[in-house]
């Protein structure tokens, strides 16, 4: 049982390996065997007969690529730490090699000089960083390993400075090499390929590199928003009671660095009561029901719905109060 | 059971002297091209001890026959080896006509003559790829002590 335990994963491997092995070609190691065959006849009488069986055994080629995988340079903001950049890595020769990594972020042609932190690895294999579950890469002790074919994702994360503004560019490099060699294409390092046959340096030298983008935009806000309600009930009390109305203010303020542009407020009409029609009113003054060229509307947006926008909200700058009253029914 | 074991060791006897008449040798060999003291570029062949993807190999298969008689009717067939793609036949001094498989040998043919079955079991004209055997058909006999060589160039994937 336990032999078959350990099996299970090799197979594994190798129907991964087979499957992808075609595009980087005949996997190293093989051997290529070619014999003629000869017919012929003397004196009438059929013979035939074969040549030797010639041998010629596949080199391990050294060969990856790399390239960065964000659509776009990545949104961060200035000051903001750990943001990632994500790299694919592809063993694009055909056997089994593992590679050392290092990043750069002191390069020339862009506007800002990201600070580099550390390189990640894709341990939970999802593609996308997550700081709690991917190991941090450390160098010749956990250098990722790939069969022919395999991919990884690679994550390079810098802190931005403070100092960066608004729509700068900053890059950052991850340069990846095999561990079994790099050098000139064609270089043959004998033994040291799989299975001790010759590695050969592929057509890349045996090593990549790729930048990634970050892209300052600005701090934003957060926002808060505060909700009260008063209660009117027909007998001159404050009981929530059938024909009661509720009049309800959202105070929109914003808390942090930076301003928030293009803030909409919806709010749902509270069930078992009904708006009461021309109540809308943003910072004291009437905003009308329909859905017209004024800030708000109602049940026009959404159903059932108010929906102010309120255009952008700065920190230190007014708040902005929203208030609708409805009707118990 | 004893009497099995007699019997196969007969055939390969047999099979021994049927050899022994027209010799066949092969070499796997590739070209590495050097630029020598006057600048210029200088093809030479060497044998293929290891090839990556890519590389194309040539296989030279030699014959000689040491018999005294002429060999009549002479064919040479090789297959293609795995994970190799047949390029092209070199030419050979030899009056041979060279015939391809796409079928793993039961037909063989000018390469223009053969077909495969794509996808969709429709017939579509083979491709390099497609080749199984490549075949020299010698169009005269082999007289004794005569020798040569036919070539192949494939591909390794």
């Amino acid at each position: 049982m336990r032999l078959i335990s350990r099996l299970i994963p090799v197979t594994v491997f190798c129907l991964a390996g087979a499957a992808c092995a075609f595009a980087g070609g005949t996997p190293a190691g093989t051997d290529i065997t070619s014999q003629a065959i000869i017919n012929y006849t003397i004196t009438g009488t059929g013979y035939s007969g074969v040549s030797n069986t010639v041998t010629t055994s596949v080199a391990e080629v050294l060969d990856l690529s790399l390239v960065w995988q964000d659509a776009a340079p990545v949104a961060v903001q200035p000051g903001a730490g750990g943001q990632a950049l994500t790299f694919r890595l592809t063993n694009i020769g055909n056997g089994s090699d593992s590679y050392a990594l290092t990043g750069l972020s002191t390069l020339t042609g862009d506007d800002f000089d990201p600070n580099l932190t550390n390189i990640h690895l894709d341990t939970n294999g999802n593609g996308s960083f997550d700081p709690g579950s991917d190991e941090l890469y450390i160098p010749g002790g956990n250098d990722p390993v790939l069969a022919a074919d395999a991919f990884t994702m690679l994550f390079l994360l810098n802190d931005i400075p403070s100092g960066a503004l608004v729509d700068q560019l900053g890059d950052s490099r991850l340069d990846v090499v095999s561990n079994t060699g790099s050098g000139n294409p064609g270089e043959v390092i004998v033994g040291a390929g799989e299975m001790g046959v010759d590695a050969v340096v592929g057509a890349g030298g045996g090593l990549a590199d790729d930048r990634g983008t970050y892209r300052i935009v600005p701090l934003s806000a957060q926002l808060a928003i505060l909700k009260s309600a008063v209660v009117v009930d027909p007998f001159g009390g404050s009981r929530p009671v059938t024909g009661a109305t509720i009049t309800y203010e959202l105070s929109v303020t914003a808390t942090g660095t930076g301003t928030t542009s293009n803030v909409v407020i919806s709010d749902d009409i509270p069930l078992n009561t009904t708006y009461n029609p021309g109540t809308l009113m943003l910072n004291g003054a009437s905003v009308t029901d329909a859905l017209d060229g004024d800030n708000g509307d109602v049940g026009g947006t959404t159903s059932g719905t108010i929906t102010v926008a309120i255009g952008d909200v700065a920190v230190g700058g007014p708040g902005q109060t929203i208030t609708f009253t409805v009707t118990i029914d | 059971m004893k009497r099995v074991l007699t019997i196969t060791v007969l055939v390969l006897l047999s099979a021994g002297v049927a050899n022994a008449a027209v010799e066949l040798n092969t070499v796997a060999l590739t070209e590495i091209t050097t630029t020598d003291e006057e600048g210029q570029e200088v093809t030479t062949r060497v044998e293929a001890g290891k090839v990556v993807p890519g590389d194309e190999v040539i296989y030279t298969i030699t014959f000689a026959n040491h018999g005294t008689e002429p060999a009549a009717d002479v064919v040479i067939t090789n297959p293609i080896p795995d994970h190799m793609v047949f390029t092209q036949v070199e030419d050979s001094p030899y009056q041979a006509t060279v015939s391809m498989s796409a079928d793993g040998g039961s037909r063989y043919d000018a390469p223009r003559n053969l077909t495969v079955t794509d996808a969709k079991g429709q017939p579509r004209p083979a491709k390099e790829s497609d080749f199984t055997h490549v075949r020299w058909t010698f169009q005269n006999p082999l007289e004794p002590g005569a020798e040569g060589s036919v070539s192949f160039r494939a591909q390794l994937q």
